[in-house]
């Protein structure tokens, strides 16, 4: 099982030995069934009932007062106790999630048979797939440099079909600029969510972070998880060559020997510096190579849902309880 | 040293094709696609030692044998002492024909023909013989070609450019077609002199370049019957109007069911306009505002406009189009002539039974005359009184010796005398005038109902009945006449205009120099006699015999410009006149020209009768009835200038113009030359000795390059690969 700890170098020292290949997982062309798959073999490997938690759950009991919903009497309470008590519950409303995958000319690179964007989508399928499964509203924002396409979260017989389609059909878009969509999101999105962003993150810090403390002051909770190639994190080129930048076609030629150690650096300035700032806003960072199992994602997810609590939740109580 | 196909010569460099590689792969061969280049420095690339050259002398060899081949290909050759000077070329014989008729005014065209003018001067070369016409309706010539026969070609344009500038366009019609065929009958003729000289002389290509807009409206009529010579051809340089908008419009002559509402104008819209809303209007007239006239393009249609009550407004105008040189349309007004007819009979006027009732009420008033009928008391003299002369005189019955006189007095003086036998004595008073007897044994008893003549051989070609000579109207059968004069002609002069169906003559013409004009009816029209005034014939008759008498013109007459113009003969024959144009220049008509035929623009004209005074004086008799101070005649444009659309060449070319450009000399003498340098080049074949030369380098240079391999291998002492021509190939 993989380490749980939202750090670059928990996620790259440790490697999983568990989960279904992602090399074999981007063997079938079908996104849904991608999904499916990896949903799945993740639900297999907890053996819990994915209904678990978000029914409506009981917390405690009152006393009766006259005008309460006789619907929440305990009977048989009153059968044992012989006095009227009011079941209270904590009414979990259903999620609502937003995935944002980064469909920027940058996610195309793969050093691999698959690029880090078709893992970006099979991850997004797959969260999905698993959100769908537990009956809450999950939307889809694809982006480039502007948002490309947009479906708000539903709950709803089709919603997953046309988010797939729309995932596996989106286009790239040009650069990667994370501030546009981001500001539009937290603009268009009133009720508060999950918004979960799939990215490179190939861009400067400042560029995103204020637009991410935004969204999070609206109240929505952020979770990145940063996809990255192993090539990306580690830069291991043999020959010099001339390296063409994929999104501003910029060419520049490198010695992989000479630049590998200053790569390194600057690359873990610039992650310490995103978690560190994500940190700050209370935002959960994982980051996620393309060579591990895409179930990781889902278990980050969770983890992130289970160390922040509920705070996405609202505690009500029913009506008739009040 | 020459070449036949330089551009091979391209070829050559090849030569620089290795060190163009050389230089491209100084650039770093691979290139690496990375998803962000942020966390990337550039690091500075080892330079390579492939700037050098290595193997020169290879390299110089290879570059000596592509230029060799290169060469090869130009087909080059040695030109030696030919030269042209033996082949002589013929020059051209150019005419620029001008179109200068009415349909030139319209906007730009002008300046659109001088740029023409100067393209076709452009293309002339020295020698070439250049000449200007113009042409409308006629052709003239501007610069002759004899003009300038020593200058140079630059004069030579100069002295075109000149004689353009004398020219404008008129307001003529076109005739493309007579100009064409009295152009090429020029140069052809000219050749044709040209040949009889000498045996063997080139003669000059001969060229016609018509600048024309070429407008529908454009006769060509003259080339279907015009055998086009072979050695003449044209060159159109065509005008076109940017607006292919005209319209223009024609008053049409009243017809008989229309009342006196208003004025029929045609308005004809060309075939590419792009408006179909026009206005008709007097100009600056009373009449405030005119409906918009929908007139698609290429129709015409006719709409009634109201009569102006101003009578010094002669023009209408078209508005809505932007060609404004056919816009105007010039009406002369009509002045109504009063004429009288003098009546030398016994009858009264208010009994049916006789003629003159039915003269009275035959005589109606027209716009352009009214006739006031005076039967002669006892008293009355024909020779005046104080009215003039009359335009007819009716005699129906004798009317005494003391009238004889005075009629042969009114004849003398040129009038018209008509002359009705309703009886044998008028026969027999009148016999001196209508050139004819009774017929010995004419007794000419009164007829039953069922004995009746009626007329038969009628001539209509005669001026009295013109009128009738539509199958239409030329019924006489109707007419039956219950009694007639027999009279037998004996006057040679005697036209017979009638004939009954016994060939007695019922109405003849007698038209002496000396005795002015008899006009005899042997029958009369009351319906004692015949039926003829009850007809439909009879009001028609007596009109139109009046309007011969009194010589009126012909109304709603418009000419056109350029067209010849019949005007009365001066009223004495002796004092010259004067026509006032449109733009107020005056032109001298001799007393006794009868015709005009400056028209060259539209308006109207004034004639001026300067012996105004002595006309209508009581105490000249005179035999023009009508003495006028002025008249007045209307002149158009052309409605055949109004069609502006443009002639398809095809058109032409079915009458076997040869519709093309000559070729001119230097390209002639470039054709030659080329076939004398193929020819050359043919017997030299240098090519094949450069081909040769080509395989022999490299054949040495694939022997070196094996020898220097093989050295370079024993050198090393190592598998090397063979590096044939070094880097840089």
């Amino acid at each position: 099982m993989a380490d749980l700890s939202p750090t670059h170098e928990s996620t790259s020292a440790v490697r999983p030995s568990s989960g279904v290949s992602p090399t074999a997982i981007m063997q079938i062309k079908n996104l849904e069934l991608r999904a499916k798959i990896v949903v799945e073999g993740f639900m297999s490997g907890l053996h819990r009932s994915p209904y678990h938690g978000f029914s409506v759950e009981f917390t405690d009991y009152r006393q009766y007062s006259v005008g309460d919903d006789l619907r929440y009497l305990d009977w048989k309470l009153y059968a044992k106790q012989d006095r009227y008590y009011i079941k209270r519950f904590e009414d979990e409303t259903n999620l609502r999630c937003y995935l944002l995958v980064d469909m920027s000319h940058s996610m195309g690179f793969g050093s691999g048979e698959y690029s880090k964007l078709e893992y970006a989508k099979t991850m997004a399928a797959s969260l999905a797939w698993f959100l769908n499964r537990q009956r809450d509203a999950v939307g889809l924002v694809t982006f480039g440099d502007q948002i490309v396409d947009m479906i708000p979260p539903r709950y709803r017989a089709g919603h997953l079909r046309r988010l797939m389609l729309t995932l596996e059909n989106s286009t790239s878009g040009k650069s990667t600029d994370l501030s546009a969509p981001l500001e539009q999101i937290a603009q268009t999105v009133s009720k508060r969510g999950l918004v979960v962003l799939i990215s490179d993150l190939l861009a400067p810090v400042e560029s995103f972070i204020k637009k991410l403390n935004y969204l999070r002051t609206r109240g929505h909770e952020v979770v990145i998880l940063r996809t990255l190639d192993p090539t990306e994190i580690e830069f291991e080129f043999d020959k010099a060559s001339l390296f063409r930048d994929l999104e501003t076609g910029r060419e520049i030629y490198v010695d992989p020997h000479s630049a590998v150690a200053e790569y390194r650096k600057r690359f873990l300035e610039h992650e310490s510096s995103i978690k560190e700032t994500c940190d700050q806003i209370g935002v959960d960072y994982f980051t996620i190579p393309t060579d591990q199992p895409l179930e990781v994602a889902l278990l980050e997810l969770l983890q992130s849902r289970a160390s922040n609590g509920r705070s996405v939740k609202r505690a009500t109580q029913v009506r008739g309880a009040q | 040293m020459s070449a036949l196909a330089w551009l091979f010569g391209l070829g050559a460099l090849a030569i620089a094709f290795p060190f163009l590689l050389h230089l491209i792969r100084q650039t770093p061969k691979g290139q690496t696609e990375f998803s962000s280049l942020i966390f990337l420095k550039p690091s500075p690339p080892s330079l390579t030692r492939r700037s050098r050259l290595e193997n020169i002398l290879l390299l110089l060899l290879r570059a000596l044998a592509i230029g060799l081949i290169a060469i090869a290909f130009m087909r080059p050759f040695f030109r030696g002492q030919n030269s042209l000077t033996e082949y002589e070329v013929a020059n051209r014989r150019v005419a620029i024909l001008i179109d200068t008729s009415a349909s030139m005014r319209r906007s730009g065209l002008w300046d659109q023909a001088e740029r023409q003018m100067e393209n076709v001067l452009a293309g002339l070369e020295k020698g070439d013989d250049v000449s200007l016409m113009a042409f409308d309706e006629n052709v003239r010539t501007v610069v002759d070609f004899n003009d300038q026969l020593n200058d140079s070609l630059s004069a030579r344009a100069d002295s075109i450019r000149k004689g353009f500038k004398t020219l404008e366009p008129g307001w003529h019609r076109s005739d493309l077609g007579n100009a064409m065929v009295t152009v090429a009958d020029n140069l052809d003729v000219w050749r044709d002199s040209q040949r009889v000289d000498g045996e063997k002389t080139t003669v000059a290509k001969l060229q016609m370049a018509v600048v024309s807009d070429l407008q529908k409206g454009s006769n060509l009529d003259s080339l279907q019957a015009y055998q086009w010579p072979a050695t003449v051809f044209v060159e159109f340089y065509s005008v076109v109007a940017k607006d292919p908008t005209n319209a223009t419009l024609q008053l049409l002559a009243a017809t008989s069911d229309e009342s006196d509402s208003g004025l029929r104008i045609r308005v004809r819209n060309s075939e590419e306009s792009v408006v179909d809303q026009f206005f008709v209007n007097w100009k600056n007239g009373t009449i405030s505002e005119s409906l918009p006239f929908f007139v698609p393009a290429g129709t015409s249609r006719v709409m009634q406009i109201a009569p102006e009550q101003n009578l010094n407004n002669q023009v209408f105008e078209l508005s809505g189009d932007s060609e404004i040189f056919d816009n105007a349309y010039f009406v002369a007004p009509v002045e109504q002539q009063m004429l009288r007819v003098d009546y030398l009979g016994t009858d009264t006027p208010d009994n049916p039974e006789e003629l003159q009732y039915y003269l009275r009420r035959s005589l109606i008033e027209t716009p352009s005359r009214k006739v006031v009928t005076r039967q002669l008391k006892a008293d009355d003299s024909l020779r005046g009184s104080g009215m003039g002369p009359a335009a007819l005189t009716v005699l129906t019955s004798p009317v005494g010796e003391v009238r004889r006189d005075e009629i042969d007095d009114y004849l003398k003086a040129g009038g018209t005398l008509f002359v009705i036998l309703s009886d044998a004595e008028t026969v027999n008073f009148t016999q001196d005038w209508i050139g004819g007897r009774l017929k010995a044994k004419s007794k000419a008893p009164r007829r039953s109902k069922d004995d009746y003549q009626m007329l038969a051989e009628i001539d209509f070609s005669s001026r009295l009945f013109q009128l009738f000579a539509n199958p239409r109207y030329n019924d006489f059968t109707n007419i039956r006449f219950w009694n007639h004069q027999a009279v037998e002609i004996v006057d040679p002069l005697a036209v017979v205009l009638a004939r009954f169906e016994n060939d007695d003559p019922a109405i003849w013409k007698l038209e002496n120099p000396d005795r002015g004009c008899v006009y005899v009816m042997a029958s009369g029209w009351n319906p004692r006699q015949s039926q003829l005034a009850l007809s439909t014939k009879f009001v028609p008759l007596i009109n139109g015999l009046v309007e011969i008498a009194a010589n009126l013109p012909e109304l709603d007459q418009s000419y056109t410009v350029g067209e010849t113009i019949s005007i009365p003969v001066a009223e004495n024959g002796l004092k010259d006149r004067e026509i006032v144009k449109p733009d107020g220049a005056r032109e001298v008509i001799s007393a006794d020209s009868a015709s005009f035929s400056q028209t060259d623009q539209p308006g109207i004209y004034r004639l001026i009768d300067n012996d105004k005074d002595s006309a209508g004086s009581e105490s000249e008799v005179n035999a023009e009835p009508r003495g006028k101070e002025e008249m007045l005649f209307a002149v158009n444009v052309n409605r055949s200038e109004s069609a502006t659309t443009a002639i398809p060449l095809e058109q032409i070319e079915m009458f076997s113009v040869n519709v093309g450009e000559q070729e001119t000399a230097a390209s002639e003498r470039a054709q030659m030359r080329s076939m004398l340098d193929r020819d050359i080049e043919d017997r030299q074949k240098i090519w094949k000795w450069l081909i040769v030369a080509a395989i022999l380098l490299l054949l040495f240079e694939t022997w070196l390059a094996a020898r220097t391999s093989s050295r370079s291998k024993l050198s090393n002492g190592e598998t090397v690969t063979v590096k044939t021509g070094g880097d840089l190939v």
